[in-house]
């Protein structure tokens, strides 16, 4: 008999400390973050969408050596065709990248030893067809002020 | 329609593989004799990817970013045997530095995995809300982790030979701060949860794990650990640096799914005081205090603390595409969060390996569930199945 | 109500053949407007608190806090499709989720809300209450048969059986009720609770005399006893998600399960509203006397105006008490795990049962004093 109350009070006092504490969040303030009114503050790491990078007169700093399609393991995600002007300079014609089977590795980026493909923060890249995500030169061509701003910023963090 | 027929058939059900908890897609054909189970039978290999195939079509760096995806909810375990399996092959030693910073981010991710453990088992049985205040605690330590390697789960972090990058600046005092939080937050869910008399009729005697039956089933981690039995590769063989730091394991007697809630609670506890003397011990300090320690000091001494080899990042510069490790084989064995991940290597002097095999932990645990589950209440399955800590991703790779 | 109706009618000049003829549409339409802004109303105010309790924002899309986000919800069940499956008896299958809403629907009418507003005052108001309640296990059992599937089965039987087992608890604290006010009339109970100890300043406060003092016991009881009836958690097996994926709700949907949906809340809502009329003092003010009528009483000095008052504060009382009950009903959800079936069944017979016999003596020897004092 006594045992039995005292297993019933302790169930209650347990009971209680328990809606209590649980009672505390309700004062605390809500940690949810209206997305898309409000967007998330990425760390300057992250690993978003790929692209390349211009120097100052508007030419990708890309030389071709193909590392990146090397280092990638999806196979043949990184497509890149190459030829040589005049001056014996790598002039890229072709340079296509399939994001829809990107897994966001950043092995291309490492493998990079020219920081011509980077990764930016972005990744709302939802499309209606798969066949829009395959990005060609141009739209992962960024200008050479965005570049410019991505190298100073990897000059001060890492 | 007789009656007879009625009373003597039994029925066979699906749980799975559509189900709001067998954690992932697995499916248990239940045989049932009203609320008892006669038989359960479970069907894996939904979620096969062919994790060990693919390795034998990639070169080594090209198969590092898929080996964080055999569990993706302890990815940097995955990848630290990997990694091991690899540097033992080729003769690569790992500095110092990187090995503190393999120990706090693979310690972290303890945690993050337990928390999950705990939000999907405790979701089960019916409690809602410890989901919710886990899933916060998780957020606060997946921030760190995507300030430091770029990405929320799935890391790609370590290299052979080391870390890919530095810890960024700032880093080691809000992983401190966390550390000090942290344990005011398991107090918490301590009070809703463990001496609740509903909780505890639920788990207490439910599912014992017998030590015979769990060395039978090569069951390890935290399931063996709530049976009494002290195994816990950290301190018997000892991998990285663990020999350099101080901690216990935790043990439990009764082997029922209310000790195995508390080892895994005790665990997490254990977790945050490993990392705390990790971030005061790590050769070099902060990498603030390291770049302007080894720029002043410049003496490029082998044993120098700031510009000898054991403040490096990576043992060796590998080159990516020539990275041919010499012909053998090496077994790694690390101690995940639901037990021991093994990782087996044969190197046939190529780039690309011979044969990667990988034994995950929750393989045996599944196994050992229809023995735990034999002759007990359908609703039993729930504390029992969420008490072993399954995962399917590691079930099927 | 009927008075209330008839004055309306002589005040308009109508004769009263037209108000004998045209009222029993009346409680109809009364209970509809009542059940419909009830649900509204808790419907979201139980994810707004959930919600809370977790941290989180509940749903603030859909209008100002979301208020219209339960007519969102009931728009998107209208437009779904109606699916049966193969085998099953298109009969049953239909008529289970009307067995088991339409009785709650009555026990609205019952219920008494102010002084004049209860739509039918009968003798024995209780008695029906508990008689309705039981036939909504019915149609849970049908729900459970008629879909087809055994998951389903299983959760109609668990939920038979756990119906069943609550009841007797629940019926023998109500009778410790029914000792104290003497009655079984929910009004006359109401009016029993009032007038305090004695007469004095605090010792007047209705709140001294209400049901829940001697049978505080009771009240425990009563209250776990209502949360098991209504299926939720830690009592919610038969619809548990994450074992049964839904129990005998699993094969319904569109406007089939909306009112098994809103079956579980009215339920919810009219218990409490029991719950507050029984033991808590229903729309009787904690303090002695109304505080409109006191504020008010030199400033207006038409009766008429100073009973509206009256109402309007009586509801108000009924409301804020029952949704204080609807709050700790939520957090006991909110933190509770859910118990299993055998043990959910041993607590039942071997603890409240019991427990509510003991109550029953207590109620009963405290009752035998007071009519002893009061000569």
């Amino acid at each position: 008999m006594k045992k039995l109350f005292n297993k019933t009070v302790c169930g209650i006092t347990e009971i209680a400390r328990g809606m209590f504490t649980i009672l505390k969040h309700a004062f605390r303030p809500a940690i949810t973050l209206e997305y898309p009114e409000k967007k998330p503050v990425l760390s300057s790491r992250t690993r978003g969408r790929l692209a390349l990078t211009t120097n100052q007169d508007g030419n990708l700093t890309c030389v071709g050596c193909m590392s990146c399609t090397k280092a990638c393991p999806c196979g043949d995600l990184i497509q890149i065709e190459s030829a040589k002007d005049e001056n014996n300079r790598t002039v890229i014609n072709k340079f296509t990248i399939d994001i829809g089977r990107c897994i966001f590795c950043g092995n291309c980026t490492q493998a990079c030893p020219k920081d011509a493909l980077i990764m930016t923060d972005e990744y709302e890249l939802a499309d209606y067809s798969r066949e829009s995500l395959v990005f060609d030169k141009d739209k992962l061509m960024l200008s050479p002020e965005e570049s410019a701003n991505w190298r100073d910023k990897k000059e001060r963090d890492i | 329609m007789a009656l007879e027929s009625t009373f003597k058939k039994e029925m066979i059900i699906n749980v799975g593989p559509q189900h709001p908890s067998t954690h992932g897609v697995l499916r248990l054909v239940m045989t049932l004799d009203g609320e008892i189970i006669k038989d359960t039978k479970p069907v894996i290999g939904y979620l096969h990817r062919g994790m060990e195939k693919l390795a034998e079509s990639r070169n080594y760096f090209q198969y590092l970013p898929m080996v964080d995806r055999i569990d993706y909810l302890s990815s940097f375990f995955c990848s630290a045997a990997f990694c091991y399996a690899v540097e033992s092959i080729a003769g690569i030693k790992v500095p110092k530095r990187a090995e503190y910073i393999r120990l706090i981010t693979m310690e972290f991710n303890r945690i993050t995995s337990h928390l999950m453990w705990l939000a999907a088992f405790l979701l089960d049985l019916g409690a809602t809300t410890p989901m919710f205040y886990a899933f916060r605690e998780r957020e606060d330590i997946v921030k760190l982790f995507e300030d430091l390697t770029g990405q929320r789960m799935m890391y790609n972090f370590y290299t052979f030979g080391g870390v890919k990058k530095d810890l960024p600046e700032g880093w080691m005092t809000k992983a401190l701060d966390l550390c000090k939080l942290m344990p005011k937050m398991f107090d918490e869910y301590e009070a809703i949860i463990t001496k609740n008399p509903i909780f505890m009729e639920r788990t207490k005697g439910v599912g014992v794990l017998t030590q015979k039956m769990a060395t039978d089933y090569a069951i390890t981690g935290a399931n063996i650990r709530g049976s009494g039995i002290d195994f816990d590769l950290r301190k018997t063989n000892p991998y990285s640096v663990y020999d350099e730091i101080e901690f216990n394991t935790h043990l439990s007697q009764n082997s029922d799914s209310y000790d195995r809630y508390m080892v895994r609670i005790a665990e997490m506890r254990e977790s945050v005081k490993i990392i705390e003397q990790a971030l005061k011990q790590i050769p070099g300090g902060t990498p603030e205090k390291l770049k302007v320690k080894s720029v002043n000091c410049g003496c490029k001494n082998e044993d120098c603390e700031f510009c000898g080899f054991d403040a490096q990042l990576v043992g060796k510069k590998l080159n990516a595409a020539v990275f041919k490790p010499p012909a053998g084989e090496a077994i790694s064995m690390i101690e995940a969060p639901r037990g021991i991940i093994t990782c087996y290597v044969v190197s046939d002097g190529t780039n690309k390996p011979s044969r990667v095999k990988w034994r995950t932990p929750s393989f045996s645990s599944v196994q050992v569930l229809p023995e735990l589950i034999k002759g007990k209440n359908y609703s039993d399955l729930m504390p029992i199945f969420g008490s072993l800590d399954v995962v399917l991703p590691e079930v099927d790779r | 109500m009927y008075d209330i109706y008839l004055e309306i009618f002589n005040k308009l000049g109508i004769p009263t053949i037209f108000a004998e003829i045209t009222w029993p549409v009346i409680p109809f339409i009364f209970v509809a407007i009542l059940l419909i802004l009830v649900v509204i109303f808790l419907v979201l105010m139980e994810r707004k608190v959930l919600a809370w309790l977790t941290v989180r924002k509940g749903p603030n899309r859909v209008g100002p806090f979301g208020f219209f986000q339960t007519i969102a919800d009931a728009i998107k069940l209208l437009c779904k499709e109606d699916i049966m499956s193969k085998d099953t008896n298109k009969i049953l299958f239909t008529l289970a989720p009307m067995i088991v809403f339409a009785p709650i629907m009555v026990i609205y009418g019952l219920m008494p809300f102010t002084e004049k507003f209860v739509a039918i005052n009968l003798a024995a108001g209780l008695f029906l209450v508990f008689a309705l309640s039981s036939i909504t296990t019915v149609g849970i059992v049908l729900a459970g048969w008629a879909s087809n599937n055994k998951y389903s089965l299983l959760g109609g039987m668990r939920s038979a059986a756990q119906a069943i087992s609550y009841e007797i608890p629940l019926v023998i604290a109500v009778l410790s009720i029914a000792v104290l006010a003497g009655t079984l009339n929910l009004s006359d109970i109401v009016v029993a609770q009032s007038g305090g100890v004695s007469d004095g300043v605090f010792l007047s406060w209705n709140v001294f005399s209400w049901n829940i003092i001697p049978a505080f016991i009771g009240f425990v009881v009563f209250f776990i006893c209502s949360i098991a009836e209504v299926n939720r958690i830690p009592f919610d097996l038969p619809e548990a998600e994450s074992e049964l994926v839904s129990g005998y709700n699993t094969e319904y949907s569109g406007m089939k399960f909306a009112l098994f949906f809103l079956a579980e809340y009215a339920a919810m809502f009219i218990m409490s509203v029991l719950i507050v009329t029984l033991f808590l003092g229903g729309y009787l003010s904690p303090f002695s006397d109304y505080l409109s009528v006191i504020l008010f009483q030199n400033i207006i000095h038409s009766q008429a105006i100073l009973d509206i008052f009256m109402h309007i504060e009586q509801g108000f009382w009924l409301i804020a008490k029952t949704y204080f009950v609807i709050f700790i009903i939520i957090w006991i959800r909110a933190t509770l795990p859910r118990l299993r079936a055998d043990q959910l069944m041993s607590f039942a017979w071997k603890f409240l049962l019991p427990l509510s016999l003991v109550n029953l003596t207590i109620v009963a020897v405290f009752k035998y004093f007071v009519t002893l004092m009061n000569g």
